[in-house]
């Protein structure tokens, strides 16, 4: 139990930095096209043990997101988006449940749920958070087409980021 | 109660997402209204120290780069000394013609004469405050910058930044030791320019997709403005000086649905690779930002 609080913790930390030290100053330097953000710390949520209270899911999200909005100077945007993707979370768990229930124990990761459905899962989380993202950074739906093409861009990157990472480090929970 | 009980416990995680969904909205709405505040930005204590620290690693390889444009600035200020000029005709005090007219090339070179006469009628009412840039972003749609320099500096919100090619950005909330900035690409950013040499001015903005790329509004469309004219800032607002290099006119046309012309700006500054700026200090901003809200109030 103990462990697990300790392996969350410094995930949440590692997360928040590789995001605002390195994703943040991430520029891909091509003018005229401005539509891509690598957003790695929802991968955070993401990995939460079954377990976790949903409430405290939440607050964890609004947390980190709250956190990584200090580094950006958008205070409430990334809060936002993280609190949808962690209600999101129970959502999807549930519809991807397999027949026979999920462990006690189990972790949605890629070890324990199998590379293609762990694939589906990230997708669809990290989807819901950048569709809510964008939509809050730009405060209107003004601009459909650039929110799209952002939206498709960086989650089409940051899933490659988070496949990545999970092949590299494979965590059990 | 017991209902209300089963209810919460049933309905629980839904009322804290819209809970904590309603103060994400909150703080949105809200931290633009209030800009004097330090707490949840960049330049609040851990988050300034945290992004210095690691910036000190990255400034290593930027150095070079870095150190190439700031003596290219150096060149175009040593060419302006006064001891850089001959001087053909007995010197004129013509200050106030100077502060009336910012951005004339007449006035201009009247007013190196009087500097180069130690013209004792002459008041500094600009300082700068050097700081470096510790965290900045260009891809977002609302971008900003953490500088290194805060209150014990004298730097306060709304002061101007500008950087070795130019316009940076202005900033927001100051901490102790540090100070969040608004970069002028941001979508609450409107900075009051001028074109070199024609006197007409308007109002710069950015509306997001291309970070070079910026927006003169306001500019009537009986003025004559053509493509390659020189933007500069107006010095209106007393945020910046006159005549710091915004940008050049990339595009201009005349628009009769509006009688504002659409003009185009190409940024003069890189701002993904400025380093070091200069944070614009007002000697009388005080006096300045009094009128303000006295005129506001009305």
């Amino acid at each position: 139990m103990s462990g697990l609080v300790l392996i969350n913790g410094m995930r949440f930390l590692v997360l928040l930095l590789v995001q605002v030290l390195i994703f943040k100053r991430l520029n891909p330097g091509i003018e005229s096209f401005n539509y891509l953000q690598v957003l790695l710390y929802p991968l955070f949520i993401m990995l939460l043990p079954l377990r976790t209270p949903s409430s405290l899911v939440l607050l964890l999200s609004f947390v980190l997101g709250l956190s990584v909005d200090v580094f950006y100077d958008s205070p409430g945007v990334h809060a936002g988006a993280s609190v949808f993707t962690g209600f999101l979370r129970g959502i999807v768990l549930h519809q991807m449940e397999p027949r026979g229930g999920y462990s006690i124990n189990f972790s949605p990761t890629k070890a324990r749920m199998g590379a293609r459905r762990f694939a589906l899962y990230s997708g669809l989380l990290l989807t819901g958070h950048l569709i809510f993202y964008f939509s809050l950074e730009a405060f209107s739906f003004a601009q459909f087409g650039a929110l799209a093409l952002s939206v498709l861009v960086s989650a089409v990157v940051t899933w490659a980021f988070i496949q990545a990472v999970m092949l590299v480090f494979n965590p059990e929970t | 109660m017991r209902n209300l009980l089963e209810f919460l416990t049933r309905f629980g995680t839904f009322f804290i997402f819209i809970l904590l969904e309603a103060l994400s909205f909150f703080l949105i709405v809200r931290f633009d209204d209030d800009k004097n505040r330090s707490f949840l930005s960049s330049a609040s204590a851990i988050a300034g120290y945290t992004l210095k620290q690691y910036d000190a690693i990255v400034d290593f390889f930027n150095a070079p780069r870095e150190m190439a444009l700031l003596q290219q600035e150096n060149k175009q200020l040593r060419e302006q000394l006064s001891s850089a000029y001959y001087s053909f005709s007995a010197p004129v005090d013509t200050v106030v013609e100077w502060v009336r007219r910012p951005d004339s090339v007449y006035s201009k070179a009247i007013r190196q004469d009087s500097l180069a006469l130690r013209d004792t009628s002459l008041r500094q009412v600009y300082t700068f405050i050097p700081a470096n840039i510790i965290s900045s972003t260009v891809t977002l749609r609302h971008n900003t910058l953490t500088i290194d320099k805060g209150s014990l500096q004298g730097v306060a919100p709304r002061m101007g930044v500008i950087g070795p090619t130019g316009v940076v950005g202005v900033v927001r909330s100051v901490s102790e030791h540090y100070a969040a900035v608004l970069s002028v690409l941001h979508a609450d950013v409107a900075i009051s320019a001028s074109i070199k040499g024609k006197g007409y001015f308007g109002s710069l903005v950015w509306r997001g997709s291309n970070p070079r790329l910026m927006y003169l509004d306001a500019v009537p469309n009986h003025s004559e403005i053509v493509k390659g004219d020189t933007v500069v800032t107006s010095g209106f607002s007393g945020v910046f000086p006159a005549g710091i290099l915004v940008g050049v006119v990339e595009y201009a046309k005349r628009n009769p649905s509006t009688n504002f012309q659409d003009i185009q700006v190409r940024l003069a500054a890189d701002l993904s690779k400025v380093g070091h700026v200069y944070v614009v200090q007002h000697q009388w901003r005080e006096e300045l930002n009094q009128l303000d809200k006295q005129v506001k109030s009305r």
